[in-house]
């Protein structure tokens, strides 16, 4: 069963990849619609068995490879944390395929895009299974490939080609940090096992690592070099820009991995390694700081946007931020709780937004929806739904862990909590505005759309329904239903799988902090929500539209509409300087130039030359060969009379002028090359 | 009553047989010579083979396995054993790729016999000399019969030429010889192998005499020693002679002196300066590096056919001297073994290059072998194979001999070597595979294929018991593993 | 002793490299001759009187001699070439100077005793010779020839049957170089040419 997880997917993938063309776009959307739910079934079996029950397994696949002391087996782990993700993973997955057969059904690469899509689970599922780093590393770039396979699945689509590689290239540095990080790992702990780096982690805590030259704390280390790469994959602020977008690809892609897993693979790698970030406070600091900008950043870029999706999209990333600064708590089970709510509303609403475009012929722009809400009355619930769910409305799924979240973190009383909680407060307020400002501009108002787009409008098919009410029914309960289980102190459920200082939990205070503070986000949400709704009706845009014209209000919107000039900078003073580089230094003159002429082009002609000057050495005179026998018998006289004169000279550093003096094609000079290496 | 030599001639049995098998052979030819030098040839040659194949049996039969005979001046173990019996193995090769050879050459004296024959005995003698002067001496007869060899055609001027060069050079190189065995003898007052050993034991690197008189000796004598084997430094000789000299006698000169001096080399340096290792390894170290380096770069610029397989063997010579730098026994086998292949893939090479005459006369260049694959398959088939078994492709048997080499080298930490013998036999590889190229895929021209002549029984046998070899030792390699581990073993 | 050493060696040395700068060869063969008559000298103040002899007589009575009819025979022009070998003076010189010295230095050593076990297993008054130096005692006093004929014809039998074979390979070889077995080439046939009449050889043309 445990191997079905894995197999299943991987099934699908193959199937629906080579055999596509048989079964067609359906038989392929069957098949793999059909395993995946399987999978979900076995998945939820297991968090009963693991989660619910508690009895973590470990499954040794089969070996990888070995050397000396190194083992990277294939194995599986299957602890609470695990099993919460498998369910998350799964559900989501199952539900986004099932919308996809009929979202993506006019599509004559169906089988093309399922198989993409069960691939990416397959990847997911071997990040959140793996029992070593190494093979979670394998799932972590798996997704990354899917992720790019299925941004780009549109490839004849010029942007789609550019996001698909921006999201390549920003995971990229993503990865090299992780990369670097379990390098760290392996130096300090000599595997990269969970079971045996987490059962050492407590006793290894004072080690130091040089990097760099500078000695470092290792697990401060290894904590950022982790979190660098969580910051690539999560989207967290600095490598956030492929987040948003990577929405060129698909909607239910969006939904499935931009939204719901594969962007919470750095969150679910920060909880996986609580043992060693507890030992790390300095990097958890870190954590938190980025993870509270993230959330407020995203947020307020996310007021101005204009794309339907792209607006989810930095909700998306604000709320990454959120479970990532929980994370640099010290409270990774509030960080996976949010996560796995997130999951339900945000596939919800990116399917429901999905459903709109559906309905609207593509059109995803909010200035030109609007007045939507008679049209497509059930999917306007449902994205009110998730809305409501997102700002944290109470009793729905967000609130229970967002607010628990803004109170630990105010109860830590630390510069990172105080900062991350007034940050964490204003995302809170924007995200409230946002939403609302969405459902106001696509559902509420009057018609701006054109006149055919109306015609053609159409309520989701049955397909594209299930998968909303189901999420929906999620996004009602999920908290609610999760909160006693996975929040909370004393809850047995994490087992080892999460590990939490005592003197890291702020569980208890949280409790007991003021009345006043509890209420704060509600009242920010409450505010938010009402301006987003008010603002955008079409009674005040007028008004607001003069105050946007405003000096001040025009540098805030073009500042918050250019996402606070990251990609601005980005392109300006890495891009366009790395570009040159590339083209004019590295290609132009290494590659072209110094490679060119000491590799293919230089060896050849320098071997022309060579066998030229032995050809004309071949004189055919006598005297010329006696000459060369005694040039031989001097040189060798010399090498073995003279060899204590011969060592000063020969210095390994030296070999490098040496080889460049062989080509140089002088015949002596190769002679004396010879020499070196005798002597060396 | 007691004899001196009492059995030292059982140890020489075969020598003394070979002797007395050509010395009747040269009486019968000067009595009846006249008037029949046409079939004359050939009965010798045929009279000369079955004396080599005698004196082969004999050789593998002799009950006597380790001898020091005659006063100290030769001795009989493994390793003389197994090369003499390649030696005339080879020499067998030879006298079956000479019947078609000399008749097509219109080569008339029977001396050629003679002087092969007197050629291998030399070499045998060779490889049991345990003495500076009975060393000397058989250099110097081996010598004489290979100059006259070489300048066999004599109104050919590249044979005289070759005769001549050869004999100049070869002057130079016996001075040499002579240098350095009177340095050492003048040094230590014995010109014996084994005595020398004896009283260099315990020399270490650090001692006196390292650094002086001991070392120039050895220096001189190795420096005659790789003017035989045509190593690189001193391998100018070589193509020129090569390919002035009648191809049969090419074949010779690139197979049977190269065995019988790696015995030498072997013999002196082992047995009587093991404990100067570290002066001669660096000798041998840097006359292999350029042996490679030569043999490779210097056969990519040949258009000849014979130029080119001289080149071949001097970069194998390099690759041999890479099993003598290791000072190991296992370099040591590795030279054996590599001795072995190259004597098979030699024998083929150089009969397929024999079968490639066309009625016109002998194929001089490279251009000669275009469109080989149209003319003879079968032929430019075995001749790619071969040409892939010396540049070391996997399946066939020069891979095996490179392979067992360069792991040696790797054993004895001459890590430089090895990975330099696998870079040249990469650059060997492409003049190599350049010859398939022109066999097979050339473009066909309008111009008429001009017909080969035929294949005489001798030289398809050869042929196929050597293509045989080529493709089916890698199979099962353990005969010749055994056979020169025993050889190896005798030395150290 | 030294002196003649001396002596003949640069005579010897200086007159080897007259042999190959002498412009006219006869002269290089006469310049032969006297590094042969040199080398014979110092051949006899080691004590090899056979030696000198046997040199003398055949190297200088035989070899040059024939050298000496051979090079008049052909009539060889005296050449020009100062110029060429200047153009390798340079390198020539460059190099023969190292190598000479690097000889020097590694030769220029007192020949000590190479194994140090040989000092302590002799007796004090001797310590300083080693054992093989001892031979003076061990051999009888005889002279040159007898000496030699005493070791090469019983001992060393095999250094005289190589050198035999030797001189066998250099006769075949030259008989086979040389002898041109054209039939077109007249031969004298002793026989034949007595026995000829000269009545039935000549015949009146009609």
């Amino acid at each position: 069963m445990y191997l079905c997880i894995l197999g299943l997917p991987l099934m699908g993938f193959i199937g629906a990849a080579g055999f596509g063309r048989f079964l067609g776009g359906r038989g392929a959307g069957v098949l793999t619609t059909s395993l995946l739910a399987l999978t979900f079934f076995f998945s939820c079996i297991v968090f009963y068995e693991v989660g619910i029950c508690g009895s973590s397994c470990t499954l040794s696949v089969s070996p990888w490879f070995l050397s000396e002391s190194w083992d990277a087996t294939w194995g599986l782990l299957f602890d609470p944390l695990t099993g919460t993700m498998c369910v998350v993973v799964t559900s989501v997955s199952t539900l986004v395929h099932l919308y996809s057969t009929s979202y993506m059904g006019e599509d004559p690469h169906l089988p093309r895009f399922m198989s993409y899509l069960s691939l990416f689970t397959f990847f997911m599922l071997i990040l959140i299974t793996g029992d070593n780093f190494l093979q979670m590393f394998v799932g972590w770039e798996g997704v990354g490939l899917a992720s790019y396979l299925l941004i780009n699945f549109w490839y004849t689509r010029l942007q789609a080609n550019k996001s698909a590689i921006k999201a390549m290239m920003m995971n990229r540095v993503g990865d090299f940090g992780l990369g670097l990080g379990i390098f760290a790992l392996y130096t300090i702990f000599g595997s990269v096992n969970f079971e045996s780096v987490f059962a050492c982690a407590p006793h290894l805590s004072d080690e130091k690592i040089v990097f760099f030259g500078t000695e470092f704390h290792a697990y401060t280390l290894i904590g950022i070099l982790l979190f660098v790469g969580a910051t690539g994959k999560s989207a967290q602020i600095g490598l956030h820009t492929w987040l948003p977008d990577a929405m060129e690809g698909p909607t239910p892609v969006s939904a499935l991995i931009h939204a719901a897993t594969m962007v919470t693979a750095g969150v679910f790698l920060i909880a996986r390694c609580s043992p060693l970030y507890e030992y790390a406070p300095d990097a958890l600091g870190v954590i938190a700081l980025a993870g509270g900008m993230t959330a407020f950043f995203a947020a307020t870029t996310g007021l101005v946007q204009n794309d339907l999706k792209r607006v989810i999209a930095y909700s998306t990333c604000s709320q990454l931020g959120y479970m990532v600064f929980a994370c640099g708590l010290s409270h990774y089970d509030l960080g996976v709780f949010h996560l796995a709510n997130h999951a339900f509303f945000k596939a919800l609403l990116f399917l429901g937004a999905g459903s709109v475009i559906h309905a609207m012929a593509g059109e995803q722009d909010m200035r030109r929806l609007g007045g939507l809400g008679q049209a497509l009355p059930f999917t306007n619930t449902m994205m009110l739904l998730g809305s409501l769910a997102l700002v944290g409305f109470p009793f729905l799924s967000g609130f229970y862990s967002k607010d628990a979240l803004l109170e630990v973190s105010y109860a830590h009383f630390t510069l990172s909590g105080d900062f991350t909680f007034i940050l964490g407060c204003g995302a809170a307020f924007c995200t409230s505005y946002y939403s609302f400002r969405l459902v106001s501009l696509t559902f509420l108002g009057e018609p701006k759309g054109p006149k055919k787009a109306y015609e053609g409008i159409h309520e989701a098919p049955f397909q594209m329904a299930i998968p909303l009410v189901i999420l929906g029914i999620g996004s009602l309960f999920s908290g609610f239903l999760g909160k006693e289980l996975m929040v909370g102190l004393g809850t047995p459920f994490w087992q080892n799988a999460i590990v939490n200082l005592p003197t890291h939990n702020t569980g208890l205070e949280a409790e007991y902090i003021d009345q006043s503070i509890k209420h704060l986000p509600f009242v920010l949400t409450c505010i938010g929500g009402f301006l987003g709704l008010f603002i955008n009706s079409p009674y005040l845009s007028p008004t607001v539209y003069k105050m946007k014209l405003t000096a001040l209000g025009l540098n805030l919107y073009t500042f918050l509409n250019r996402r606070w000039l990251f990609d601005k900078v980005y392109n300006d003073y890495i891009g366009a300087p790395a570009l040159n580089f590339g083209y004019n230094v590295s290609f132009k003159s290494i590659d072209k130039g110094v490679l060119e002429i000491l590799g293919p082009f230089g060896i050849t002609q320098g071997i022309r030359d060579l066998v030229n000057q032995i050809h004309k050495l071949q004189s055919g005179l006598i005297y010329h060969y006696a000459f060369v026998m005694l040039l031989g018998l001097t040189f060798l006289l010399t090498l073995l009379s003279l060899e204590n004169l011969i060592q000063v000279w020969v210095d390994p550093r030296l070999w490098f002028v040496f080889g460049l003096a062989f080509m140089s094609y002088f015949l002596a000079g190769e002679k004396t090359t010879d020499e070196e290496k005798v002597l060396g | 009553m007691f004899y001196l030599f009492e059995s030292d001639f059982l140890g020489l049995i075969p020598e003394t047989f070979l002797l007395l098998g050509l010395s009747t052979l040269l009486g019968y030819g000067v009595w009846y010579e006249k008037g029949r030098e046409s079939e004359m040839t050939s009965h010798q040659l045929w009279v000369g083979g079955l004396c080599l194949a005698f004196t082969f049996i004999l050789l593998c039969e002799s009950p006597l396995m380790n001898m020091i005979l005659c006063f100290n001046t030769l001795i009989i173990d493994g390793m003389s054993a197994y090369l003499k019996a390649l030696i005339l193995l080879s020499t067998l090769c030879i006298f079956g790729l000479s019947f078609s050879y000399l008749q097509q050459e219109r080569i008339k004296a029977f001396e050629y016999v003679i002087l092969l024959l007197l050629a291998t005995l030399s070499l045998m003698l060779m490889v049991s000399s345990y003495d500076f002067i009975s060393l000397y001496l058989a250099i110097e007869f081996q010598s004489l019969g290979l100059y006259v060899l070489a300048a066999l055609k004599r109104d050919n001027e590249y044979s005289t030429e070759a005769g001549l060069k050869y004999f100049v050079l070869g002057a130079f190189s016996s001075g040499f010889y002579l240098f350095g065995a009177s340095l050492i003898y003048g040094l230590t007052g014995t010109t014996n192998f084994e005595d020398l050993g004896i009283l260099f034991t315990g020399v270490g690197p650090t001692d006196l005499f390292t650094q002086g008189s001991v070392v120039v000796g050895l220096l001189f004598l190795s420096v005659a020693f790789l003017f035989k084997i045509s190593a690189a430094p001193f391998h100018m000789w070589s193509p020129d002679v090569y390919e002035g000299a009648p191809t049969v006698i090419t074949a010779f000169f690139s197979v049977a002196p190269k065995l019988a001096l790696f015995g030498v080399l072997i013999r002196v340096f082992y047995l009587g300066f093991f404990d100067f290792l570290f002066s001669w390894q660096q000798i041998f170290f840097f006359c292999s590096l350029a042996s490679m380096v030569f043999g490779s770069f210097g056969a990519l610029a040949q258009v000849k056919i014979k130029r080119l397989l001289a080149f071949s063997s001097i970069g194998h010579v390099g690759y041999m001297l890479i099993g003598l730098a290791t000072g190991s026994l296992q370099g040591l086998q590795g030279i054996f073994l590599y001795l072995l292949i190259y004597l098979v893939m030699t024998i083929n090479a150089f009969s397929v290059v024999l079968s490639l005459r066309t009625h016109e006369g002998e194929p001089r260049f490279l251009l000669d072998l275009k469109n080989l694959n149209l003319k003879s398959p079968i032929l430019a088939l075995t001749f790619s194979l071969t040409l892939f078994s010396m540049a070391g492709i996997p399946p066939l048997a020069g891979f095996l001999s490179k392979f067992y080499l360069f792991f040696a080298a790797l054993d004895a930490s001459l890590y430089s070597l090895a990975i330099l013998g696998v870079l040249s036999s990469v650059i060997s590889c492409f003049y190599y595979i350049s010859i398939i190229k022109l066999m097979y895929f050339h473009k066909a021209e309008e111009v008429q294929l001009k017909p080969l002549v035929g294949i005489d029984g001798q030289k398809g046998f050869l042929l196929g018991i050597t293509f045989f070899g080529i493709l089916f030792i890698f199979l099962y390699p353990s005969p010749f593993f055994l056979l020169s581990h025993a050889a190896a073993l005798s030395i150290s | 002793m030294n002196l003649f050493l001396a002596v003949f060696a640069a005579l010897g040395i200086s007159s080897s490299i007259m042999v190959i700068r002498a412009n006219n060869p006869v002269y290089s063969v006469l310049y032969l001759i006297l590094v042969f008559v040199n080398v014979s000298g110092i051949l006899i103040l080691q004590g090899l009187d056979f030696f000198a002899m046997i040199f003398l007589v055949v190297y200088v009575g035989a070899i040059a001699v024939l050298f000496l009819f051979v090079v008049m025979m052909l009539n060889i022009k005296i050449e020009e070439r100062q110029e060429s070998m200047l153009r390798y003076v340079p390198v020539g010189a460059g190099i023969g100077l190292i190598f000479f010295l690097e000889v020097i230095i590694a030769l220029d050593k007192e020949f000590v005793p190479l194994n140090p076990l040989a000092f302590t297993s002799l007796d004090n008054d001797s310590a300083l010779i080693p054992e093989y130096l001892h031979w003076g005692t061990t051999l009888g006093q005889k002279t040159g020839i007898e000496a030699i004929g005493q070791v090469i014809y019983t001992y060393y039998f095999y250094y005289f049957f190589m050198a035999s074979f030797i001189l066998l390979v250099a006769m075949i070889g030259a008989i086979l170089l040389t002898l041109h077995n054209d039939p077109k080439v007249k031969r004298q046939e002793v026989f034949e040419q007595n026995a000829r009449e000269f009545s039935r050889t000549i015949q009146k043309a009609s």
